[in-house]
């Protein structure tokens, strides 16, 4: 593993065990690398192990129900997935930190933002509770929060969806991690709000020389964001590219389908390519390749053998039809 | 009132419609004032087409679309449907016509009843009208559910065994079943994967073709409106902001919120790289409304006069409408 590689997942098999002993496989042998300082966006739809993903490499899944089967997760070298609590804790926000989709919940209602700003703060750092105070201002002025003073003493739902991003963000940022780990961070926020918010964290990240993983749905995000693209779907990476190269060349048949099924913005076509049929929920998935009764090129290899993510560095993508001229 | 550039007939015209919203507080949770969710509002929906209606979130749009069907009680203004003021009609006068006009709402999840049978919820509509030979019923449910591309065999199944995007084909043959003339989409693919959304729009585009509906299609995704809709009206804070023909808009946006709006919305192509507008601030409050231009507090552009007084909605072109002093000056479309 060379020395630009900051977090590598290596065969991670995250599983949820419901009642009666069923096994749903969220996440079944997912594997990529994030080199230091890109932007890595991991995409896909509901149901994909996209969020599962960074919840696992935040060591967050709840055991039980859900149990990390096997595979590695390895940040500068050491995999998460064997050290114990307390390790994992000491890592958490000072090295890898995390943004939720929903501010509201991810947020205590019963503390005012400040204080757990600072309670994080003081946790990595030995600072008073006034000094700790003192920098969480800061950080609320650092992310953009017009009145930072009066935004330290409000409890979180005095905020509008976009402020309570931003004491998100400034939460994450309060130990400037190595590694910011984004689960839809803009998907509950208008889109002149989605704007501010993207330019925001981009900004910071570029400031302070992070590496940033971002789990969307929204290719739109990606095309804007990313540097490098991990497509999931049932709980597979199928395609893993650099963002260029992913929307100027698609290989995988659901990739293409996906960024030919959106109605842009910038075109005006009269019908839309559709993929067909529903997207699979996790506990029954399909055997094989997991796209092929949806995919339009499908054969009978597809249906029995679960394609391999074979290709260069540049561009992997896990399906039949290129297996053979490669 | 016929428009006489199209030549087609109003089917719904809205004037000067207000919704207002008490607000209590205070120990004694006294009345502290009132939401302005939807605030002196007129708009004309014409046969056959389909006018979308964007806006963020708290702007007033579902309101709106709810007030217009009479489920939240206006405050003042009128709605024409057909000719007839749906504001001052009966109850039994109003059942009547609502027959002509149904809606679909955004979650999939919570708009079906749990308990009742797929076929059930659909004929549902045609027991409150007065269908009462169930042969007759049976026939028709199978033939709207035929219509959505739902199988037969649902029939007898209950929603929570469906997908997000299946639940919807239901929600849709519901509203359908009754030949509306009118169909007010709320939201309809925002709860669907990227992959459903697409099959659902097209849905809706056959369906206004097979059945000349007329659409108004509530959506916070330009994306997906500029796909649909023939016309499009922004709203902000409960005001309308532009209105304009799908190509005008996007060609020439004319208010600076517009321009905000279209320069926000991610496009899926990293080689396009737009200059954007960024906007400051949050939105206000509708229940502490600004003076002047709701939008002068995040508006790059605005002066003085938009800090005092609020601009009506203007002609700027054929059938382009915006309400800015200035929107005549700068053009701004998706370049």
């Amino acid at each position: 593993m060379g020395t630009d590689t900051i977090l590598e997942v290596k065969g991670l098999k995250t599983y949820f065990y419901a009642a009666g002993g069923r096994e749903i496989p969220a996440v079944d042998g997912v594997s990529f690398r994030v080199r230091r300082g890109e932007t890595v966006c991991i995409v896909g739809e509901s149901g994909c192990g996209k969020s599962v993903t960074s919840l696992s490499v935040m060591r967050l899944v709840a055991t039980p129900p859900g149990r990390y089967v096997s595979g590695e997760i390895l940040f500068e070298g050491r995999d998460l997935l064997r050290l114990r609590p307390k390790e994992m804790r000491a890592l958490r926000c000072k090295e890898i930190a995390m943004i939720f989709q929903e501010p509201m919940t991810a947020l205590n209602p019963v503390h005012r933002a400040g204080t757990q700003i600072a309670e994080a703060i003081r946790i990595n750092e030995k600072l008073s509770k006034k000094e700790a105070g003192a920098k969480a201002v800061e950080l609320l002025r650092m992310v953009g929060v017009p009145d930072p003073e009066r935004c330290a003493v409000s409890f979180p739902h005095q905020l509008s969806g976009g402020m309570r991003q931003r004491v998100m963000i400034a939460l994450a940022f309060s130990c400037s991690p190595k590694l910011l780990i984004a689960d839809e961070p803009t998907t509950a926020l208008d889109v002149t709000i989605q704007a501010q918010i993207l330019d925001l964290i981009q900004t910071l990240k570029e400031r302070n020389g992070m590496t940033a993983l971002f789990v969307t749905h929204d290719l739109g995000v990606v095309a804007e964001i990313a540097q490098r693209v991990i497509v999931m779907y049932a709980g597979r990476v199928v395609e893993d590219a650099s963002c260029g190269e992913l929307f100027s060349n698609p290989l995988h048949p659901y990739t293409s389908g996906l960024l030919r099924c959106i109605p842009r913005i910038d075109d005006e076509r009269d019908t839309l390519d559709i993929i067909s049929g529903q997207v699979p929920t996790p506990d029954r998935f399909p055997t094989g390749c997991r796209f092929h009764p949806r995919c339009p090129m499908a054969t009978e290899l597809c249906a029995k053998e679960a394609p391999p993510l074979s290709g260069g560095e540049d561009h992997r993508v896990a399906c039949h039809l290129y297996a053979s001229k490669r | 009132m016929e428009n006489t550039r199209t030549g087609r007939l109003p089917l719904l015209e809205a004037s000067h419609l207000k919704t207002y919203f008490p607000v209590y507080g205070g120990m004694f949770s006294t009345l502290q004032g009132y939401v302005h969710a939807v605030d002196d509002v007129s708009l004309t929906v014409y046969q056959g087409e389909t006018l979308g209606l964007v806006g963020e979130s708290g702007c007033g749009k579902s309101t709106l679309m709810q007030t217009v069907m009479r489920i939240t009680p206006a405050a003042g203004g009128q709605v024409f449907f057909d000719g007839r003021d749906i504001l001052s009609l009966k109850r039994r006068e109003l059942r009547n016509l609502r027959k002509e006009f149904q809606i679909i709402y955004q979650d999939p999840f919570s708009s079906l009843n749990p308990r009742m049978q797929v076929g059930e919820i659909i004929a549902e509509p045609l027991l409150v009208h007065g269908v009462r030979d169930p042969a007759e019923r049976k026939k028709r449910t199978l033939q709207a559910m035929a219509d959505v591309g739902l199988e037969e065999s649902f029939h007898d199944r209950y929603p929570h065994e469906f997908s997000g995007g299946q639940r919807q084909r239901i929600s849709i043959a519901r509203a359908l079943i009754l030949r509306p003339k009118l169909i007010l989409c709320d939201e309809p693919v925002s709860a669907l994967d990227v992959s459903i959304q697409s099959q659902i729009l097209n849905l809706l585009k056959d369906l206004r073709r097979q059945y000349g509906l007329t659409y108004i299609f509530v959506s916070h995704a330009l994306n997906v409106v500029r796909y649909l809709s023939d016309r499009i009206c922004v709203m902000y804070l409960g005001r309308i902001v532009e209105i304009a023909e799908t190509k005008e808009l996007f060609a020439r946006a004319a208010h600076p919120y517009t321009q905000a709006l279209l320069s926000a919305v991610p496009v899926p192509d990293p080689t396009r790289k737009r200059s954007r507008v960024l906007l400051q601030g949050d939105i206000a409050s509708p229940k502490d409304l600004p003076q002047g231009c709701r939008f002068h507090t995040r508006c790059p552009k605005a002066t003085d006069r938009c800090r005092r007084e609020e601009p009506e909605l203007a002609e700027i072109g054929p059938g382009h409408q915006s309400a800015c002093f200035y929107s005549g000056q700068a053009e701004g479309g998706l370049s």
